[in-house]
């Protein structure tokens, strides 16, 4: 090594120790690091609230938000979970209609509301199903044949008496049908109504 | 080592090596600060290389370089004479202060690379292969670099018969 280089080295080495003290890195970097932190929460927080914002539009989607107002003797029945798969066999008895629904109670009540295009589901499975000689799981429509368009009737698969099962949030409000042989309340949902 | 630990053990060390390339505290620090920051982002990655001083001292670099090019173009320096060397040595004889400033301003006129590549093999005692990889060139590159710095050092000097500053010493 030349002298040069020997010098070179020395004055580094000495300069080195005229650099600025560490103290105050630490505390830089843990204001850096709480800093990032807040940010990412920030972040976080931002994110969870556009996300219930766009979640909003599906939830309310799957809200009955047209549910059909519910007869004034049905309105103390026991709230329930919606679902859609249930039977039983009753008589119904076309009880009213007005604007474009139909009131439509099975024997002994519930009653519930149905309109021009809900889809009514046939279900065969029910305890009183064989009974009335239902279709398995046929589908049908409630559909209009009058010049008014109130609803008149169903379309679904069978003939002569047929349950279907009401595919409809409504049915979630409905009480259960002791006629039913427990489908209903064992079920916890759904309307039948027997079509003849 | 989590890097609470690490900055309190090497932080000091880190701040020499930068002041020492650089030849700015202001700038040291800003150099070390960038690093561990972005040490931190990627701590347990670098903790698993087992070598966080040596991925440390390449982001100081890096940073160096690169903030010298950023700095041409965008900052007028105000104060490169290494006058806080000068303050901080005037306990120290004054041929040796004399030394070291002349030493100081001369590497200050170096071209960074030369000058990182000085700091590396006189400071760091890092091997030329070594400084070739840290700068992501090869070893002639890095000996041509070494040799063109050592040689503007003589020049600045008038260093040929083996005493410094021996013109200036006197002017």
């Amino acid at each position: 090594m030349t002298d040069l280089e020997e010098r070179l080295r020395t004055a580094l080495s000495e300069a080195a120790s005229y650099a600025p003290s560490a103290v105050g890195l630490g505390a830089y970097v843990q204001d850096r690091r709480s800093h990032r932190r807040r940010w990412v929460v920030s972040l976080a927080a931002a994110a969870a609230a556009a996300a219930i914002v766009l979640a909003l539009p599906l939830v309310s989607a799957h809200l009955p938000a047209n549910r059909p107002s519910v007869p004034a003797e049905t309105t103390d029945a026991p709230q329930t979970e919606p679902r859609y798969q249930s039977s039983c066999a009753g008589t119904v008895t076309l009880v009213s209609s007005a604007g474009n629904s139909v009131v439509i109670g099975a024997h002994p009540p519930p009653r519930m509301t149905l309109r021009v295009g809900d889809v009514l589901t046939i279900a065969a499975d029910g305890p009183c199903a064989p009974t009335v000689g239902a279709t398995p799981q046929s589908e049908g429509v409630l559909r209009s044949d009058s010049s008014d368009g109130l609803p008149t009737r169903f379309i679904a698969v069978g003939t002569g008496t047929v349950i279907v099962v009401v595919t409809h949030p409504m049915c979630a409000a409905l009480p259960p049908n002791p006629e039913c042989g427990g489908g209903v309340a064992d079920d916890g949902a759904a309307e039948v109504i027997v079509v003849t | 080592m989590d890097f609470d630990e690490y900055v309190a053990r090497r932080g000091q060390g880190l701040l020499r090596f930068g002041y020492v390339l650089s030849g700015d505290a202001h700038l040291a620090e800003d150099l070390v600060q960038t690093a561990l920051l972005k040490a931190h982002r990627s701590w347990r990655r670098v903790m698993l290389a087992d070598q966080p001083d040596a991925y440390l001292r390449r982001v100081i670099l890096n940073t160096y370089l690169d903030h010298r090019r950023r700095r041409s173009a965008t900052e007028v320096p105000l104060d490169c004479d290494g006058s806080s060397w000068r303050e901080g040595s005037s306990d120290d004889h004054a041929e040796g202060v004399v030394l070291r400033s002349e030493m100081w301003l001369a590497l200050a006129e170096l071209p960074r690379k030369q000058r990182a590549v000085l700091v590396l093999r006189y400071y760091e005692d890092c091997s030329d292969s070594a400084i070739a990889i840290l700068l992501n060139c090869t070893e002639s590159t890095v000996r041509s670099n070494a040799s063109r710095a050592l040689r503007a050092l003589r020049g600045t000097w008038n260093y040929s018969d083996g005493s410094p500053l021996e013109g200036k010493r006197h002017d």
